[in-house]
């Protein structure tokens, strides 16, 4: 299938033209291709541009998004200018509204040849705009305004995608397509993901066989629309045009409305019971030792209670950890049933993920944290540490309440528990 | 293959090369993700030379005299 949208440009060779010639043509090229798609083109990917500026640290993603709003008043300005100043009919700023119609199919047939790969691989493949969302709103991922704001982003950067096929280009051949979407999207998609925007993910051969197939129907369909609207079209009789133009509904609409039902009827309500589940998993345990600071009459002893594993999977196979907050302990040390110190802890909240922004660095900070230490002080009298067996381990009570927080979920939690703990060093005792 | 199109494939893997790819080539565990990037953009080069090739040969006005002169064989 080959499709040439556009006349085919003349391209004379200038043999007898002497050769110091070229550099001053070439460059009259390049600023002429500037002119009429390079500029055109950075506009109109801007929502592309938005996303790379955050994901480069260029500036905060959100700050990035700012990026839409200039381009989106700079480009009617643009266009007009183009309009009036070229000459040349085949400038794609002459077919600007033929090209957006054209862009806002392959980009959601990207999606529609992903929903197969839901069953196939279990691939949520909204869960990446989850992650727009969140980059450009700030509402947590895993639920409806991240998500809503994600799509728009996903269908703001797909439709940026899909437009720059066809201003960068000529010839909307299947050559091109297939070079642009299929070969140099996949690759760019294949590196950038994994490296850039995937915190918590562990994307393997699955990942990059959707990455491929999609952008592969992604060209079929920027190759197809085309021929569709321009040659198939015309011919069509009434009814036959209502079916085409419900059947381009149905495509059109079908990826947000999988992916919408998908996280009302089963992804909230999943992830729900995955952090509940997580919930119960999280335990405390307290430090094999104990130090023991005696300053004028009281002995103060210094010990860790030890919280986790925090680490559990959500519902799009991301790894992420607990929260806690407001975490308040309660104890007693005690010896042959003796109580010798009464102990008190507290964390407003403990250390998260948020700040790792590189997906390079998020396992080992998610391994660092999966079990957190939370410092416990407990306070007694010094006749009451005079009498301390050093060879006898001490027992230690303690109580914990804090609130749990998941994705989507946040509960008051109580741990207690029993350990037995040795008083190892002592100073000034 | 047009040349505009020859250049703007092999601008588009080259700039995103240079702007996004290179400064991250091969850091640590993602050995895969650049080779693959590197072996997409080396094939859409590839791809598009020998399109690009193919088409001065076949605009080329001493390619097309010979063509013609094939033509006229009985």
């Amino acid at each position: 299938m080959s499709v040439q949208t556009l006349p085919e440009a003349p391209s004379p060779r200038l043999e007898s033209e002497p050769a110091t010639a070229r550099p001053a043509r070439r460059g009259a090229g390049l600023s002429r291709w500037v002119a009429e798609r390079g500029i055109l083109f950075l506009l109109l990917l801007s929502p592309v541009g938005a996303l790379f500026l955050g994901l480069l640290r260029v500036v905060p993603t959100r700050v990035g998004y700012l990026a839409i709003m200039l381009a989106f008043l700079a480009t009617p300005a643009w266009v007009a200018w183009r309009r009036s100043a070229s000459t040349d009919p085949t400038e794609p700023a002459f077919h600007l509204h033929r090209y957006a119609l054209y862009a806002l199919f392959p980009y959601v047939v990207f999606s529609v040849v992903r929903i197969p790969m839901f069953y196939l691989f279990d691939a949520v493949y909204w869960a990446p705009w989850q992650t727009f969302g969140f980059g450009s709103t700030g509402n947590p991922v895993g639920f409806w305004p991240s998500l809503i704001a994600g799509a728009t982003c996903y269908s703001l950067q797909g439709f940026s995608l899909s437009m720059g096929f066809f201003v960068l280009f000529k010839r909307h051949n299947l050559l091109n397509a297939l070079l642009y979407y299929f070969v140099f999207i996949s690759s760019l998609y294949a590196f950038v993901f994994p490296v850039l925007l995937l915190r918590g993910s562990k994307p393997g051969l699955p990942f990059q066989f959707i990455n491929y197939w999609a952008h592969f129907w992604m060209a079929l369909t920027a190759v197809a629309v085309p021929v569709l609207l321009r040659r198939i079209w015309p011919t069509l009789r009434a009814g036959a045009r209502s079916l085409t133009v419900a059947g381009l509904v149905v495509v059109w609409v079908a990826p947000y409305a999988f992916a919408f039902a998908q996280a009302h009827l089963w992804q909230f309500g999943t992830q729900a019971r995955l952090e509940r589940g997580a919930f119960q998993t999280v335990g405390l345990q307290a430090g094999s030792t104990a130090t023991l600071a005696v300053a004028g009459d009281q002995a103060r002893y210094s010990l860790d209670l030890v919280f986790g594993p925090r680490e559990y999977v959500t519902y799009s196979h991301a790894h992420k950890v607990l929260g806690a907050e407001d975490v308040s302990v309660s104890g007693s040390l005690l010896q042959g049933g003796n109580r010798v110190a009464l102990c008190s802890g507290a964390a407003r909240s403990l250390p998260g993920l948020a700040k790792v922004r590189d997906p390079e660095k998020y396992f080992p900070a998610l391994e660092r944290i999966n079990h957190t230490a939370i410092a416990v002080s407990c306070t007694g009298s010094t006749e009451a540490a005079d009498g301390i067996d050093p060879a006898t381990p001490l027992t230690f009570e303690y109580a914990a309440d804090m609130t749990l927080t998941g994705e989507r979920t946040t509960a008051p939690h109580q741990l207690s528990g029993v350990a037995e703990t040795m008083l190892t060093r002592s100073i000034g005792g | 293959m047009d040349s505009n199109d020859y250049w703007t494939h092999v601008g588009l893997t080259t700039g995103f090369f240079v702007a996004v790819v290179g400064p991250r080539l091969f850091s640590p565990g993602h050995a895969a993700n650049s080779l693959t990037y590197v072996v997409g953009a080396a094939v859409v080069i590839l791809v598009a030379t020998i399109a690009r090739y193919r088409t001065n040969a076949a605009t080329d006005p001493a390619n097309a005299g010979l063509q013609s002169a094939a033509n006229e064989k009985p």
